[in-house]
């Protein structure tokens, strides 16, 4: 298959693309006839030894030459432009949608282990950056290397000595800028490090505001904080000393120019000048000009650079492959066990595996527990069972087939899981409840009400109505929590999995919710950390390091496994 | 723009002297640049007539030393302001973290926390920006201007008057372009914010968006946005590419009509020009291509200069926080007595979170608060360390009314354990003696031996010097236990602490326990309780429920009495 990266929108506007710059060459062959015309007026109209001397309407005619060029020049431009803002903001919109489309094929834990962040800048700013570098390609690129190029070569056609003049001090001005670029990047990494730690000092003012105050800390604090800003200032006046050498060094080289043509004109008398004062004027304007646009380049390098840096992000992450492979099959029930793990094992990388020789069977409608501490490996288990990642080794099957030979999207409708907290979408209760489910009003109330959820809800004068904000943040954590349950409560899906979904539920609530769990039909995996919420499964898997330490009902484990009975123990105490 | 200039002037205030060196630099070295082409000038019509070299020689020599004393104030304009400008925003980054420091805490709350962390990093930028692209360039911009027309003058005064009445037509067109465009540019924002904020939530979501089927959907949902920003796009890029064209345009016939003047002065010399050479049309045209660009040039520092002034209100909404009333008596003796008197309280005036709170506790006690999420009991210990203050009501240590103390002296006396588990960004040393900055490292280690804390801080690659605070990689237990390390290093007469009990392991979760016994052996001490063994072990239980106290006694007292504590006790079974 054909590797797509960030510039693979471009293809098909690689016509598009390399016309711009032709067209702005045409704007800068306009923009550099301007000098030499000048020289022939200068010489030809303006001088007494001139063929044309005193002629107004030669001199006007050339006039009207500079006019019709820079009119020439204009028009091209504009075309340019367009062409350049279309193309780029088309560009902008395909590389837009190749990344998310990457997005939506990798699994939600690939998702996490890139980092949501960059994920989001990847779609964000660096599309922008890497947009905005095309476009600049196409309108601005091409003028400064065309005007300083073609200033070159203009002045050799008028005169070798001169577009040797006009060379060496480009090069001059060219090593002087590449030296100080040279210079500053290790600086600018350690600077950036600073300015981490600035920022870190203070998120901590912030999000340690309590404490802070509660431990007297404040002076100590803004030592800490003007040490930091102190290093911080020191090194970006560092780095100002080295960049402030750019104008200076390029203004020098390039005047010296100036002078250089002003003596070879003079040193040898007027009988001996290596070329005509008309040409000497029109060296110095190629020198001016082509400073200016060496300037303008050095300046677009920087957005280039940064373009650049987006693009490689771009691409590194456009490569990426989903690890899951998926089956054809779609869920059927069959007859047996509806969930088997043989000998299953999961490691993430590190020195030892998540989870070691993970082996057990559940049947249909049975209600399982799972316990263990945190780090016990819980979570790893339910997510190998709705399939967020494979195994290492060792065998997941789902009604007697195994899980990669499932559909992934059938695989989804049938297994259910509800989480800890999060998954809340801008927008109504109601819309999040359903999330594009079609159900009636009654049917999600019903739903909160066996979340113990309905009685808040109704609370709200727009009641299903009510807005849900960015990451459900104008509720508590017990009222979010009872919402996901209720999205799952919604459906009766084959397999539902509670993982951890009651932690911030007082007992009380617990047990209500917990009862209208399993009174479901749906075989269900209750996680908790709580002994307490599997009075009523009909069997408990417990965890420990990662394998299945103990395996029994509820009151036989509390009989026979010290480490269950002791918890229960220590947690009945709690209030 | 003026009033944005005015806005970041204020900023210089106190560095005129240093800003007055560093716009003479800029004038000096802008003023040899611009003599440069003057005296080209003047060389070119020696040239032009019959000459010997040492005619050439004097301003040769001059154009020599104007290039290196050009070069060399050019670097000290370019170092002095870049230095300038870093001392001023030092200042600001500064005062702006010593105010979030001393702030009143209910004046943070009413901020995003990202919206103050953006003031002290992005908006510091933009200043930056401001000043530097804006102000300095804008007074680069001016001077270059004026000098250059000085010169012009000197040339020709009628080719000057044309300059000057055509070349606004330049800005004018690119004001009528840049009035057209704002619009898009603020469409362009709000679509790109717009897009992030949807692939924000996606990527929260991602799970659940997943589990639920739904990126076929989120994938058209984020086309339809993709397609608005693609022509908000097109229209603010496509806009603000014609102002550069237009403007070049229009200064291009200025420089047209410019050689036409200059050729007819020339060839019909008419009397009112007056001495007019080809040296001067040489460089006058050459001042002509140079005037015009400072004013785009200035169009492009107006704009930095408003989004700065911007962003610099922003921060001095941050530096002007209200802060803390530090005033107030300090309290030298040990506390023997803590009481709270009538005490209401509410977040915001209209819900009362704490309702006639009453409560009177000696040296020695320990108090256990109880009751349900939500009651109150974590709002009356922020009372307690004067992160709010009462709606009514009074408090009290050893009969002298807090409001006659002053905040740091009454924190001063209390040890704290709050809700959260909060590391610094510093190392565990420096976090266990945040009360203590100049503890040893062996009372460091003791209280860490004592609170349970020691072993796994040893089996970490650095130890005590393990750098924390972001995914450091610790578990919400082991935090609490250097909280309790930190309490315990201290010698508070009055402990406050919050004991929060969710997802600890278990192993922790024993240990925890015994730390906190441990701690609060002999001391006065109002606990947020959770632990039956705390609660049992606690000389007064105040049960709360809705802001209001609604029972109060021993454990064996409550539990006679069967009501709200004997259900809430009864419950968890």
């Amino acid at each position: 298959m054909k590797k797509v990266t960030s510039l693979t929108p471009l293809k098909g506007k690689a016509f598009l693309v390399a016309l711009a710059p032709m067209l702005k060459l045409v704007e800068c062959v306009c923009e550099l006839f301007v000098p030499i015309i000048v020289s022939l007026i200068i010489d030809n109209a303006l001088t007494e030894t001139g063929p044309n001397y005193g002629d107004k309407g030669y001199a006007l005619g050339l006039v009207g030459l500079v006019f019709g060029l820079a009119l020439v020049g204009f028009m091209t431009t504009m075309l340019t432009q367009y062409v350049a803002s279309k193309t780029s903001s088309d560009y902008g919109y395909d590389l837009r949608k190749l990344i998310f489309r990457k997005i939506t094929s990798l699994s939600p834990s690939e998702l996490d282990e890139f980092g949501r962040n960059k994920a989001l800048n990847l779609a964000g700013s660096d599309a922008l950056s890497v947009q905005n570098g095309v476009m600049m390609f196409m309108r601005l690129l091409a003028r400064a290397p065309f005007l300083l190029i073609g200033s070159i070569v203009a002045s050799f056609i008028l005169s070798p000595i001169g577009g040797t003049i006009v060379l060496v001090a480009m090069v001059f001005c060219a090593i002087s800028i590449a030296t100080v670029i040279l210079l500053t990047p290790k600086q600018y990494g350690k600077l950036q490090n600073e300015l981490d730690r600035i920022s870190i000092l203070g998120e901590d003012a912030l999000t340690g505001r309590r404490l802070i105050r509660a431990f007297n800390r404040q002076s100590k604090q803004q030592e800490e904080f003007l040490e930091a800003d102190s290093k911080y200032r020191k090194r970006a006046i560092l780095l100002v000393k080295i960049n402030s050498l750019t104008n200076p060094l390029t203004f020098a080289f390039a005047n010296a120019g100036v002078l250089f043509v002003l003596y070879l004109l003079g040193v040898n008398g007027q009988a001996n000048m290596p070329f005509t004062v008309g040409v000497g004027v029109a060296l110095i304007n190629y020198l001016t000009q082509s400073l200016a646009a060496f300037l303008q380049f050095t300046r677009l390098l920087t957005v280039l650079s940064r373009a650049y840096a987006s693009k490689k992000r771009i691409d590194a992450f456009l490569a990426k492959e989903t690890n899951l492979l998926e089956g054809e099959k779609e869920v059927t029930c069959q007859e047996g066990d509806i969930v088997s793990f043989k000998n299953v094992s999961k490691g993430f990388g590190g020195e030892k595996n998540v989870l070691d020789d993970i082996s057990f069977s559940v049947k249909k409608g049975e209600k399982i527990g799972v316990f263990g501490a945190t780090g016990s490996g819980k979570s790893v288990l339910m997510r190998l069972l709705c399939r967020e990642y494979d195994p290492s080794e060792g065998e997941i099957s789902i009604y007697g087939s195994p899980i990669s030979s499932y559909k992934l999207s059938s695989l989804k409708k049938s297994i259910s899981y509800c989480g800890a907290s999060s998954g809340f979408f801008r927008g109504s209760i109601r819309d999040n409840i359903s999330l594009g489910r079609s159900f009636s009003d009654e049917e999600i109330l019903l739903a909160l009400e066996k979340a113990q959820a309905k009685g808040f809800v109704l609370d709200y004068e727009d009641g299903l109505d009510h807005e849900v904000e960015d990451k459900g943040s104008n509720f508590s954590g017990g009222q979010k929590q009872r919402l996901l349950l209720a999205r799952s409560l919604l459906e009766e899906a084959d397999i539902a999995i509670y993982d951890d979904a009651m932690s911030a539920l007082d007992n009380l609530t617990e047990k209500r919710v917990r009862d209208s769990l399993l009174a479901s039909k749906s075989t269900t995996f209750i996680v908790s950390q709580k002994v307490s919420s599997f009075v009523s499964t009909d069997k408990v898997i417990v965890l420990q390091d990662g394998r299945i330490y103990a395996y029994g009902t509820h009151e036989e484990l509390l009989k026979t496994c010290d480490f269950y009975a002791k918890v229960n123990d220590i947690q009945r105490r709690q209030m | 723009m003026f009033s944005s200039l005015k806005t970041l002037f204020r900023l210089f205030k106190g560095h005129s002297l240093y800003l007055s060196f560093t716009f003479l630099f800029a004038a000096l070295s802008i003023s040899s640049k611009m003599a440069i082409p003057f005296l080209t000038g003047k060389v070119i019509d020696i040239l032009s007539k019959g000459f010997v070299f040492e005619d050439l020689t004097p301003y040769l020599f001059t154009i020599m030393g104007l290039l290196i004393f050009g070069a060399i104030t050019r670097y000290f304009f370019d170092f002095l302001s870049g230095r300038l400008v870093e001392r001023v925003l030092f200042d600001l980054r500064n005062k702006l973290h010593d105010a979030i420091l001393n702030a009143d805490i209910s004046s943070l709350d009413s901020y995003k926390q990202g919206d103050m962390l953006s003031r002290m990093l992005s908006d510091i930028d933009t200043v930056q920006r401001g000043l530097l692209s804006g102000v300095m360039a804008l007074y680069e911009g001016i001077v270059q201007i004026l000098i250059t027309v000085v010169f012009m003058i000197i040339l020709s005064p009628i080719l000057t008057a044309a300059v000057i009445v055509l070349t606004p037509l330049s800005m004018v067109v690119s004001r009528f372009i840049a009035k057209k465009n704002a619009n898009s540019f603020t469409e362009q924002n709000a679509s790109l914010g717009e897009l992030s904020a949807f692939t924000l939530e996606c990527l929260n979501n991602a799970k659940t968006v997943n589990d639920y089927g739904l990126w076929e959907d989120k994938e058209k949902e984020f086309e339809e946005k993709a397609k608005t920003l693609r022509k908000s796009n097109f229209k603010a890029s496509f806009a603000a590419s014609l102002i550069n064209p237009s403007t070049r345009l229009v200064n291009n016939t200025i420089y047209a009509v410019l050689i036409l003047l200059g050729v007819i002065f020339l060839i019909e010399k008419p009397s009112f020009v007056g001495a007019f050479t080809v040296g001067a049309l040489a460089s006058f045209l050459s001042y002509a291509y140079q005037y015009m660009a400072p004013f785009n040039e200035i169009a492009d520092a107006g704009s930095d200069m408003i989004f700065a002034s911007v962003a610099v209100k922003r921060i001095e909404e941050g530096i002007n926080l209200k802060l803390e009333n530090k005033e107030g008596k300090e309290i030298n003796e040990p506390i023997t007595s803590l009481t709270v008197d009538n005490v209401d309280f509410g977040y915001t005036k209209e819900r009362l979170v704490l309702k006639d709170i009453n409560l009177h506790i000696e040296k020695g006690m320990k108090v256990a608060l109880v009751g349900p999420t939500g009651c109150g009991k974590t709002t009356l210990l922020s009372l307690l360390m004067r992160f709010y203050d009462q709606q009514s009501g009074s408090f009290h240590f050893n009969g002298g009314d807090f409001s006659a103390l002053s905040i740091d002296s009454i924190r001063g006396k209390e040890g704290v354990i709050l809700q959260e588990a909060l590391l610094l960004s510093m190392s565990i040393a420096d976090n266990i003696a945040l009360g203590k900055a100049d503890a040893s490292r062996e009372e460091i280690m003791e209280a860490a031996k004592k609170a349970g804390a020691d072993d796994f801080i040893r089996a970490l690659p650095n130890g005590y010097d393990t750098m924390v605070g972001r995914n450091d990689g610790l578990s919400e237990g082991q935090k609490q236990l250097i909280n309790l390390a930190r309490v315990l290093l201290l010698d508070k007469d009055v402990l406050l602490l919050d004991e929060a009990t969710s997802h600890i392991d278990l192993l922790t979760e024993i240990r925890l326990s015994e730390s906190f016994a441990l701690l609060c052996k002999g001391k006065t001490s109002l606990i947020v309780a959770h632990r039956l063994s705390t609660i049992a072990d606690s000389d007064l239980i105040l049960v709360m429920d809705k802001g209001v106290i609604v029972e109060r006694g021993t454990f064996d007292e409550l539990l006679k009495q069967n009501g709200f504590f004997a259900k809430l006790y009864h419950s968890q079974l």
